[in-house]
């Protein structure tokens, strides 16, 4: 029959020169030769080996059976799209795709077809390299990476790899929460483009490489969010030879560096209050000598005491004048001098004494909102308060948010406390810029075994030196003989010390002025008193 | 009845004012600087209507030395005057009759309110 006949001259096309028998036998790669219709009519030993399939049981079948299903209907559209069209998808070019075996298997592998023209005949011939090996070592590369990455993103701290050149290699989900820059915006980019504030640790990262050694850098501190916060920032020179660059650790360590703070503050309070102790029965006795020696000079000079008046006879004096010449050079101006310099001498040996009184004896369970009302009331008749600020101008807003507002706590302490707060946030808003209505918010929390109460001005607020000295023994902003300067401080030392709570301040210049506190619902066993 | 008050305070010039001030209330006023020296005029003859005390003192302290001026001096009514704010009262001072109401920390910006004190103390 002719089509056989043709079949067979066609066969003979690819096996009658030993040559390309010999090609065909010896290549690494699977080779298949099929007609314009995608029947198969060659396939050598390295097809056989990568399909599985003898030579003899697929010539004459259709190809597209060695393609994974979704190729094989894409198939007959190949070649009857390039012959009537001309367009190349495959042929003449290449691509990868997934080949399928005979036991089912897939695999992936490099498909390039190559059109034959030659002397009336013409065919196809497919050229299939595997690609599964390629493909295992990408995955695993990739899985590498991906781990790799995840190792990374896993670390609390940020993480950032970085070349010779300081610019970024690697990136981590940290690095990108903290400076909002994407892993792929950060690749490449330098390491100061991407921590603009940590442009001198680029000097650092030059020399960890070049010398070969960790560089740390401690406690920087770094503007965020209008607040500073401090970083550690150490770099490890990358140590396999060959590869130069480092991994740049940043470690935010804001609330060591407060912590750190607060137990130095409170080693101070704890060596003012065993100072005060002593000092306050040393420093009253003066006081008392001046305080009714002061005393004893205004009665003794004074006409009303009979027994002024029979001295003074004796001795041929005019009390009348002695009063009048007294009033002329201004005497009482002095008496009433040193009377007001005791009473202030000894409101802060008073203050001072606060430390080393308090003890957890006089705790009782204590309602927080009747605590912060009592408080609210005590400031609007306070007399100090008066003075230079009219608390009634004052908005008072109340943010209560308390399934329970019950603790045990020293109902008088803490009361000081929440005065103190109260009355600083009123002077405050009273000292600063008049176009806002001044407003004090007094917010309760619950924080799992604690109760919160933020006391929240909108007054001038403080600057960042202020901020960390407020509450220094002895420091004050107030005018002098206003303050005492320990107002914070003590309480300071109530909340932490006697009641084992915290107390925090918050403040942006300009906008006001938050204090935080944290008082335990429960008093743990009254360690003061065993 | 002019009022007896014995001071006793180791600080010459609190002990002199606070005299002073009483004597000026129409009150006759002793001084001792220590415990002992108080004992010593009592056993010499003193008798009083009043003591105020000061509780740190050289030698026995102001809480001993109420105790046994009560005891020698059945009558006399003591007063504390103390410097240290931090003063608590003994309960062997409360059962010899000393309360709350008359312990006064020093400073006292007003002597007048301690001669009150003494004037109804004595009444008691």
């Amino acid at each position: 029959m002719k089509e056989d006949q043709n079949k067979a001259q066609r066969i003979r096309f690819w096996t009658e020169d030993a040559r390309v028998q010999a090609i065909l036998a010896n290549v690494a790669d699977g080779v298949i030769g099929i007609d314009h219709q995608g029947v198969i009519e060659m396939f050598n030993p390295a097809a056989e080996q990568l399909f599985g399939y003898r030579a003899d049981e697929v010539i004459g079948r259709n190809v597209k059976f060695l393609a994974a299903p979704e190729y094989q209907a894409d198939h007959d559209q190949y070649i009857r799209n390039y012959l009537d069209s001309g367009q190349r998808k495959v042929i003449g070019i290449g691509r990868e795709v997934r080949g399928l075996r005979k036991d089912g298997s897939e695999f992936p592998m490099y498909l390039s077809v190559g059109e034959l023209k030659h002397d009336g005949f013409h065919g196809f011939v497919g050229i299939t390299h595997d690609l599964s090996e390629l493909h295992q070592t990408r995955d695993e590369l990739e899985r590498a990476r991906r781990l790799m990455q995840n190792i990374l993103d896993s670390m609390p701290s940020v993480i950032v790899g970085v070349d010779r050149q300081g610019c970024i290699t690697h990136w981590n989900k940290i690095a990108t929460e903290q400076t909002g820059i994407g892993a792929e915006q950060a690749q490449g980019r330098a390491f100061a483009d991407c921590f603009p504030f940590l442009h001198r640790q680029v000097a650092q990262i030059e020399r960890a490489i070049d010398e070969r050694r960790v560089v740390a850098s401690q406690r920087l501190a770094v503007p965020r969010d209008g607040d500073v916060r401090y970083v550690d920032v150490m770099v490890y020179p990358l140590v396999t030879n060959g590869i130069s660059g480092a991994a740049v650790r940043i470690d935010d360590v804001s609330e060591r560096v407060r912590m750190e703070d607060m137990m130095i503050q409170t080693e101070k309070m704890l060596s003012v209050g065993g100072l005060a102790a002593g000092m306050a029965h040393e420093i009253n006795n003066p006081l008392g000598i001046i305080a009714q020696g002061c005393q004893n000079l205004s009665r003794r000079l004074s006409d009303e005491l009979p027994q002024n008046r029979e001295a003074a006879a004796a001795l041929g004096l005019d009390l009348a004048v002695l009063q009048a010449y007294m009033e002329q050079r201004g005497i009482h101006r002095f008496l009433a001098g040193i009377r007001e310099g005791v009473e202030r001498a000894t409101r802060i040996v008073a203050d001072m004494l606060a430390y080393s009184r308090r003890s957890s004896s006089s705790f009782e369970p204590s309602s927080l909102v009747e605590l912060v009302e009592a408080t609210l009331r005590l400031a609007g008749h306070d007399y100090d308060l008066k003075k230079d600020y009219d608390f009634r101008r004052v908005r008072i807003v109340r943010d209560i948010e308390l399934a329970s507002d019950q603790l045990l706590c020293d109902r008088v302490a803490v009361e000081q406390v929440l005065l103190n707060l109260v009355k600083n946030a009123a002077q405050a808003m009273g000292r600063g810029a008049s176009q806002r209505e001044p407003q004090l918010t007094l917010r309760l929390r619950e924080e799992q075994e604690y109760l919160r109460v933020e006391v929240i001005d909108n007054g001038p607020g403080m600057d960042a030196a202020t901020r960390k000295r407020v509450f220094e023994p002895f420091y004050t902003t107030k005018p002098v003989g206003e303050g005492t300067g320990l107002g914070l401080s003590v309480a300071y030392f109530i909340i932490t010390e006697q009641h084992r709570g915290t107390l925090q301040v918050e403040s942006i210049p300009g906008q006001g002025t938050r204090f935080i506190l944290r008082l335990p619902r429960q008093q743990l066993a009254q360690a003061a008193e065993a | 009845m002019t009022l007896r008050v014995l001071v006793v305070d180791d600080e010459p010039a609190l002990c002199i004012s606070l005299a002073a001030y009483l004597e000026d209330e129409g009150m006759r006023v002793h001084t001792a600087a220590s415990g002992e020296e108080a004992l010593a005029l009592v056993v010499a003859g003193l008798r009083v209507d009043a003591c105020i005390l000061d509780m740190r003192l050289p030698g026995i302290d102001g809480n001993q030395l109420a105790l046994e001026l009560h005891r020698r001096l059945p009558g006399a009514r003591c007063l504390i005057h103390t410097g240290s704010s931090c003063y608590h009262l003994p309960q062997a001072l409360r059962r010899i009759g000393i309360g709350d109401q008359h312990v006064f920390a020093k400073p006292l910006p007003d002597l007048g309110v301690l001669a009150a004190a003494v004037r109804r103390r004595c009444d008691e």
